[in-house]
């Protein structure tokens, strides 16, 4: 009886575990679109382009919150193993949030449609909007930099979480494990 | 296995590359085509992201002042679709270097590859 009971929460915090390659992924593909979009400002009118901008400044927060364990790891051991994949894509990041810091703090500095009138000269506001515009930009290259620097991680996770194909090595691993079942 | 494996990983990458190259030249033909790099290049300020250079001349164009934001069509209100070139555009963008990323990653690994054979080879020697 006291195993049957001790079983039940076991079960329950299986249904509700978080896959966070899955969050990831879903994320990222958000992000992306979101970003190829959020760019063209003529697209999207000057309110949604503030909308979207705010919501993908929330979603940047949690894509470096679900990243943070790599981050902390990599600048820890930044010094000891200098030349390595792994540097090169962490100059990388560190540039691209800080682009993506500096456009979305200057656009909500020069933001027109969210009600925020933060008393800001003309001045000021024609460098915020150089800046942002600049940022913009160098943004776009920064992130067709990221998004090609993990490529075969996007591939092999939109391979099996959204057209649901197995990879060869769990393919081959799939009637091993029904061996060991039945032993 | 291995190798059949490889060459349909190469065949893959063929058309992804062939694809970004047509498209390319798809959007290239269409007007849709800017080099955000040209904002760094042309000293500065640049253009705004969406504005489309002038066909005759080749100058961008100028960003309307503050009180003239909302007269042009999608300013201010909803999503303007005549602009999905530059949507486009940009998609293709990260597209084209996550190309130029993958054939230099597969050509340099497979060269790092074949070297560090050569070298474990002639150590074995």
């Amino acid at each position: 009886m006291t195993a049957v009971q001790a079983a039940v929460p076991k079960q329950k915090s299986k249904v509700f575990k978080l896959n966070t390659t899955k969050l990831n992924l879903f994320l990222d593909i958000g992000l992306a679109l979101a970003f190829v979009v959020e760019l063209e400002r003529h697209f999207t009118g000057l309110r949604n382009h503030e909308l979207i901008g705010l919501g993908m400044g929330i979603a940047l927060i949690v894509h470096f919150v679900l990243h943070w364990k790599w981050s902390w790891g990599i600048t820890k051991s930044f010094f000891r193993n200098l030349f390595h994949t792994s540097r090169l894509s962490y100059i990388l990041n560190i540039l691209l949030l800080v682009d993506m810091g500096v456009i979305i703090v200057t656009g909500i500095l020069i933001s027109e449609t969210l009600g925020l009138n933060l008393g800001i000269s003309r001045r000021s506001e024609q460098t915020f909007k150089s800046l942002h515009v600049l940022g913009s930009n160098f943004s776009l290259m920064l992130v067709g930099l990221h998004v090609a620097i993990h490529w075969k991680w996007i591939l092999s996770n939109t391979k099996k979480y959204i057209f649901r194909i197995k990879s060869g090595q769990a393919k081959a691993a799939q009637p091993a494990f029904i061996a060991v079942k039945e032993v | 296995m291995n190798r059949k494996n490889n060459r349909r990983k190469a065949l893959w990458i063929i058309l992804f590359v062939l694809i970004v190259g047509l498209s390319g030249f798809a959007l290239a033909a269409n007007g849709s085509f800017e080099n955000p790099l040209a904002a760094f290049i042309g000293g500065g300020q640049g253009g705004e992201r969406g504005e489309r250079p002038q066909m005759t001349g080749g100058e961008t164009s100028e960003r309307p002042p503050q009180g003239e934001m909302g007269e042009r069509g999608g300013e201010q209100g909803g999503f303007s679709l005549s602009q999905i070139g530059s949507v486009l555009y940009n998609v293709w963008y990260l597209f084209a270097i996550a190309a130029v990323v993958i054939v230099v990653q597969t050509l340099g690994g497979g060269l790092i590859q074949r070297v560090k054979r050569r070298v474990s080879r002639a150590a074995s020697t």
